[in-house]
């Protein structure tokens, strides 16, 4: 009877929240606080966010919604400047590693 | 502290009983009345009246909150070693380029790095073809499994982002000063 509590702090609000959001129609290319940098295939692209005073490096893919217009989906990662800049400095540890599988 | 003081002879008894099976039982299935019954037996003292009943509810849940207070210790601990692990991988990688010992996943695939304690960058296969996954992983029995919050590119596609990290760069610098 008296199970042991089991915390689950990990929480991710802002990716969650953005999540959610991106199916509405206010955050795409218009949004003034958003940057789409570039499209790295058809459906993906990268973006620098300001979410509530955070800026966030967004690797996401899109989709077309009814209007024609690229809309951020689901899949895809929110990553904050710190994760953004340790993958920055892992750059040529990924080259080594894709060149190596080729 | 005051209180233990005060303890009866056979209040001590009853304390080393019932923490004796605790230790001997499954935390997880056990249940208060279980265990004053099997001390009950064991000590030929009905503990079900009144008196005893709330001795022996004091002395298992001080027993609970200890165990709780060592997990969260033990949890503490474990966390510490995680960031001394990563701490020690990053010093590896810089000092010797590629020589350190490679780190794979459960799925095979190569961790080149992790941007947070959940979250990791791989290189790996699926279905036939490789990929750089930069993915949040949850924690479920104890195994670090993806979930689906994160990014699969090609080697294409990471290509083409390596080569915008420039422009990402000066979007960020923009949006912070703004």
């Amino acid at each position: 009877m008296w199970k042991r509590r089991k915390g689950n702090a990990d929480g991710d609000a802002p990716a969650k929240k953005f999540q959610k959001k991106s199916y509405g129609k206010e955050s795409n290319d218009n949004d003034a606080d958003t940057t789409v940098v570039c499209e790295i295939a058809n459906n993906k692209r990268v973006s620098v966010r300001n979410f509530n005073g955070m800026v966030l490096v967004d690797i996401r893919e899109t989709y077309v919604d009814a209007s024609g217009e690229k809309c951020p989906g689901r899949k895809g990662i929110s990553l904050t400047l710190d994760q953004w800049n340790i993958l920055r400095e892992h750059v040529d540890e990924i080259d080594r590693a894709v060149a190596e599988s080729k | 502290m005051a209180e233990k003081e005060e303890l009866t002879a056979e209040q001590k008894m009853i304390e080393e009983k019932v923490i004796e099976i605790l230790k001997s039982s499954d935390m997880d299935k056990t249940t208060e009345a279980k265990v004053r019954k099997l001390a009950s037996e064991q000590l030929d003292l009905d503990l079900s009246q009144p008196d005893y009943k709330s001795f022996v509810r004091g002395v298992v849940n001080s027993y609970i909150e200890h165990l709780e207070d060592q997990e969260n210790q033990k949890e503490e601990q474990e966390e510490k070693g995680e960031e001394e692990e990563v701490v020690a991988e990053e010093n590896e990688e810089e000092g010797e380029q590629g020589q350190g010992a490679m780190e794979y996943d459960d799925n095979g695939d190569l961790i080149i790095c992790r941007l947070s304690s959940k979250r990791r960058v791989t290189w790996g296969e699926f279905k036939g073809r490789n990929f750089l996954s930069i993915r949040e992983y949850y924690d479920k029995e104890g195994k670090e499994l993806p979930s689906a919050k994160g990014i699969a590119l090609t080697a294409e596609q990471w290509a083409c982002l390596k080569e915008n990290v420039p422009a990402i760069e000066e979007a960020i610098k923009k949006i912070s000063s703004s």
